[in-house]
């Protein structure tokens, strides 16, 4: 029985009368299953039975030990079907985030793509537009020529008060009011009021 | 003696495996509850790394759920869940190919861990310490085989299946199954030996 536990696998020294199972005819039960020849053997031999129990045995451990194990793990998770719903929701939600994610990449490439030309060329579109950025001085500028075109299209506030007395003093020679004069806004609060005295001469 | 009554049975061509209840995919719990521990320790030992055997053990029921329509019954349940599991690995190995040995060292399973659960019979305290040697030394001879052996060796003796039911599994020809597997059992039983004898 010694001389089968110490077996070597690697040795071959079986007994091709049947003496004994050699080391690769135990690996060849192990792997293959039982033979008809090794099993009618092994009914009448004892040692041979105890060396193919001494060959099962570390791995009848291994697995006992893996089994008991890994059942332990099984029993420590709740084996629910919302946990395979929760998984699957976390998969769903990624394959719906995926194409979002894409297309948001894809956007800002094809943002990125427009601006390539403003990076190589000075007279792009981009640095025109720059160019149109208004600094200090530039505003005061545009704030000035909107309030004359503001002015153009908006009578004075005194203008019909005027008109009704300019109106009034030329009804002698214009049957028809004379056309409303257009009077800057600017022009109109620092113009000087035309004295009463004129007006009624 | 238990292995001799494992070994009788098997003499006799008895098998003590009963076999599973039948259970159809849209009882998803219901097969979970019975193959998850399966999946999951072939996941563990195939890579070695105790988050990604989770993710891998529940993206095989997820799979299989999802499919459940393509299964047409022409293999076992079992044996198409393990199908899932070997593709998830193949997968999870191509994918993390650079991190593989990082993660496997940092969240792998401790042998302590697992002889945990060797059974104790009211044997003497001689034989426990030596079935814990044997755990340990075939832990250890596993952990050095190439993966393919491994895993060929975990399907044989772990899940105990058929030579062809790996073969068709692992997409191998049955004679290369046994190839492997010879070369992995070799392993296993000389480095049990050195280290019993060692311990001796």
């Amino acid at each position: 029985m010694n001389e089968n536990r110490n077996r070597n696998p690697n040795e071959n020294e079986m007994g091709q009368n049947g003496t004994h199972l050699t080391a690769n005819e135990i690996s060849r039960w192990l792997v293959e299953g039982p033979e008809p020849a090794s099993a009618r053997h092994l009914q009448t031999c004892g040692a041979c039975r105890a060396a193919l129990a001494e060959a099962q045995q570390p791995l009848a451990a291994f697995r006992t030990a893996l089994v008991g194990w890994s059942e332990a793990q099984d029993n420590a998770k709740s084996l629910t079907v919302q946990n395979l719903a929760r998984a699957n929701e976390r998969h769903g939600g990624i394959r719906l985030w995926l194409p979002a994610a894409g297309f948001a990449l894809a956007a800002m490439l094809m943002v990125g793509y427009a601006r390539v030309p403003a990076i190589f060329h000075g007279t792009s579109t981009a640095s025109q537009h720059r160019d149109l950025i208004s600094t200090p001085d530039s505003d005061a500028a545009l704030l000035d020529q909107v309030d004359v075109e503001v002015s153009e299209a908006v009578p004075d506030a005194m203008a019909p008060l005027t008109d009704l007395v300019a109106w009034d003093a030329n009804s002698g020679s214009e049957a028809i009011p004379a056309e409303k004069p257009v009077v800057h806004k600017k022009a109109a609060a620092t113009a000087k009021p035309k004295p009463a005295v004129e007006v009624a001469n | 003696m238990v292995y001799a009554a494992a070994n009788e049975m098997a003499m006799s061509g008895e098998t003590a495996v009963a076999a599973p209840p039948v259970l159809g995919l849209d009882d998803i719990e219901g097969v979970m509850r019975l193959y998850r521990a399966r999946i999951l320790r072939y996941a563990m030992f195939a890579v070695r790394d105790r988050d990604a055997a989770e993710t891998i053990t529940q993206d095989c029921f997820l799979k299989a759920y999802r499919a459940r329509e393509s299964f047409r019954g022409d293999c076992s349940l079992s044996t198409w869940l393990m199908q899932i599991a070997v593709n998830l690995v193949r997968d999870y190995a191509r994918s993390k190919q650079f991190q593989f040995w990082k993660r496997a060292q940092t969240s792998a399973i401790d042998v302590a861990e697992v002889t945990e659960f060797l059974p104790h019979p009211g044997g003497s305290a001689e034989s426990g310490l030596l079935a814990r040697e044997h755990l340990k030394a075939v832990w250890a001879a596993v952990d050095k085989l190439s993966k393919m052996q491994r895993e060929v060796f975990l399907l044989r003796f772990v899940e105990e299946m058929e030579l062809r039911e790996i073969a068709d599994l692992m997409g191998m020809k049955e004679s290369t199954v046994k190839s492997h597997l010879y070369r992995a059992l070799n392993s296993v039983r000389t480095r049990v030996i050195a280290r019993t004898d060692g311990a001796q």
